[in-house]
């Protein structure tokens, strides 16, 4: 059994206040996603990858079908299921420190331990020495490692990523993907991650899904060995990216 | 910011002293209109002369004042911060907690009067009353808009990392909305300074700086009503400005919401 499984999960907002129309954003997606695996959304915008996310997070129940977190419906939001937001979501008033200890207030474990899971998770994402710092110190790129460090203090079964580094300059967000595959080799967690971009989604992942435009559905899926050489010049991870590319679907919005 | 408030001040004396020598040379009124110079002397006879505003110091005057505004306001800002959590919090509660909120916000200060008056007939209760009335609805709106203006993001993260209802609600919304509820109560503030004055002129306090001002009109003592409005203004200023304004900067710098340290 999958850990996670979409079956044909659709999600339908109004499209108006009467409430007489809706709008599918979600269109009967069945997705499996199994322990340790690092699964990449892509697709054009508004074309239901946080939604799906947003699904699997449990901030939303979908219209119709299945949600399910290790064979069980998800009902509502949980520290096992860990998301790192596009927008900053840290406590202001908090220091580093603090933001990582309010991820805990609801663990139960004792304060020795969760003083250790704080430490280390602020140690394995670089910012120990920025422990007493508040994030309106810190850079963009920093806050999102401090929103990583979370996850990994609450030892979340899953990562759920929303764009988290979409918001970053590329020196920064090319070294937040470098770390992020690191940490996911080490750690070995399941990732669910959402990104606009292909070479991103192809950089990290070992498994790339495609969505298509709206109505949301899946219409391409490609595995990745782990141990594909990704590095700029190689031609087999440049043939991937444009295979993907080719498959986007062509949008009818815009232009 | 010393030097823009004296120009501030200096430009409202300024225009008062200039209306004032064209109003006294040309209207054919045989009352003068007491000028800057007038009322600021009025103001130290009152301070440090002794001279009495029928039958009180102006001190006392200031202080019956007083404290019905901080009787009044601080039963308003309860219940304004209470009310407006709740219906800033839950989003079913708001849509029709506003509809009554928005009707007694509709009520102007004295309009109050006949409802006080009935309810507490004339005096210290009612005027208390007035003030709580109007500054507690619009303590209630800032709260409920400020808490409806934390981010969602906010809210969620803490969802996803376990966190329980009333935990978000004193951990996050409260901390989040803490800037929006103190503008709130600061125009909460400025509104029931307002409705005091108005009230302490109509419903017979008898003691009061509002009083003073109807009663130095009554008897054509204009220097005298010049006299309390200024002790007005000054007050109000002070209490936003010292107070609130001060309150307001330790918080953002406690939120961390401003740039640095």
């Amino acid at each position: 059994m999958a850990l996670i499984e979409l079956r044909a999960a659709t999600k339908a907002y109004y499209a108006d206040r009467a409430k007489t129309s809706a709008r599918i954003v979600l269109d009967e997606v069945d997705l499996a996603i199994e322990e340790g695996e690092f699964v990449s959304l892509v697709g054009p915008s508004g074309c239901g990858k946080t939604v799906t996310l947003n699904l699997i997070a449990g901030f939303e129940t979908p219209t119709a079908g299945e949600v399910c977190f290790k064979g069980e419906t998800i009902v509502a939001p949980g520290p096992e299921r860990g998301v790192v937001f596009q927008e900053y979501s840290l406590l202001p008033w908090l220091t580093v420190a603090g933001n990582v200890d309010y991820a805990l207030v609801s663990s139960g474990l004792p304060k020795e331990r969760r003083l250790t899971a704080r430490n280390e998770a602020l140690a394995a994402v670089g910012l120990a020495e920025y422990a007493e710092h508040r994030p309106n110190l810190l850079s963009g790129g920093m806050k999102q490692r401090v929103a990583i460090a979370r996850l990994l203090a609450m030892d979340s079964e899953v990562f759920l990523m929303d764009e988290p580094f979409s918001a970053l300059d590329e020196q920064t967000r090319i070294a937040l993907d470098q770390s992020l595959v690191e940490l996911w080799k080490e750690k070995r967690k399941t990732v669910v991650f959402v990104t606009h971009s292909i070479s991103e989604a192809v950089l990290l992942s070992t498994r790339v899904v495609l969505y298509s435009d709206t109505p949301g559905r899946i219409i391409g899926e490609w595995k990745i060995p782990e141990g594909l050489d990704r590095s700029a010049g190689c031609a087999e991870a440049e043939a991937l990216r444009r295979e993907i590319v080719e498959a986007l679907p062509v949008t009818t919005c815009g232009f | 910011m010393l030097l823009s408030l004296m120009i501030g001040v200096a430009l409202v004396i300024g225009i008062w002293w200039l209306f004032a020598a064209v109003f006294n040379t040309t209207a054919s009124s045989t009352l003068a209109f007491p000028t800057p110079l007038d009322t600021f002397d009025r103001l130290g006879s009152y301070l440090f002369e002794d001279r009495s505003l029928y039958g009180h110091s102006l001190i006392e005057h200031v202080l019956a004042s007083l404290k019905r505004l901080v009787i009044a306001f601080s039963l308003a800002a309860i219940f304004g911060i209470v009310l407006g959590s709740v219906l800033g919090y839950f989003t079913r509660f708001y849509a029709i907690g506003m509809v009554p909120v928005s009707v007694f916000q509709m009520i102007p200060g004295l309009a109050w009067l006949p409802i006080a008056i009935l309810l507490f007939g004339l005096g210290d209760e009612s005027a208390v009353f007035i003030i709580f009335a109007v500054s507690s609805m619009v303590v209630t709106v800032g709260v409920a808009g400020g808490i409806r203006m934390v981010p969602q993001v906010m809210i969620r993260a803490a969802r996803m990392m376990g966190v329980g209802g009333l935990r978000i609600f004193f951990t996050v919304l409260i901390p989040q909305a803490s800037v929006s509820i103190i503008n709130a109560l600061r125009v909460g503030m400025s509104s029931a300074w307002r409705v005091l004055i108005a009230a302490e002129m109509v419903v017979g306090t008898g003691l009061g700086i509002g009083y003073s001002i109807e009663l130095t009109r009554d008897l054509l003592d204009y220097t005298g009503s010049f006299a309390c409005i200024v002790v007005i203004c000054l007050i109000g200023l002070a209490v936003d400005r010292l107070l609130l304004a001060s309150i307001e900067r330790s918080v953002r710098h406690r939120l961390g919401m401003e740039e640095g340290y």
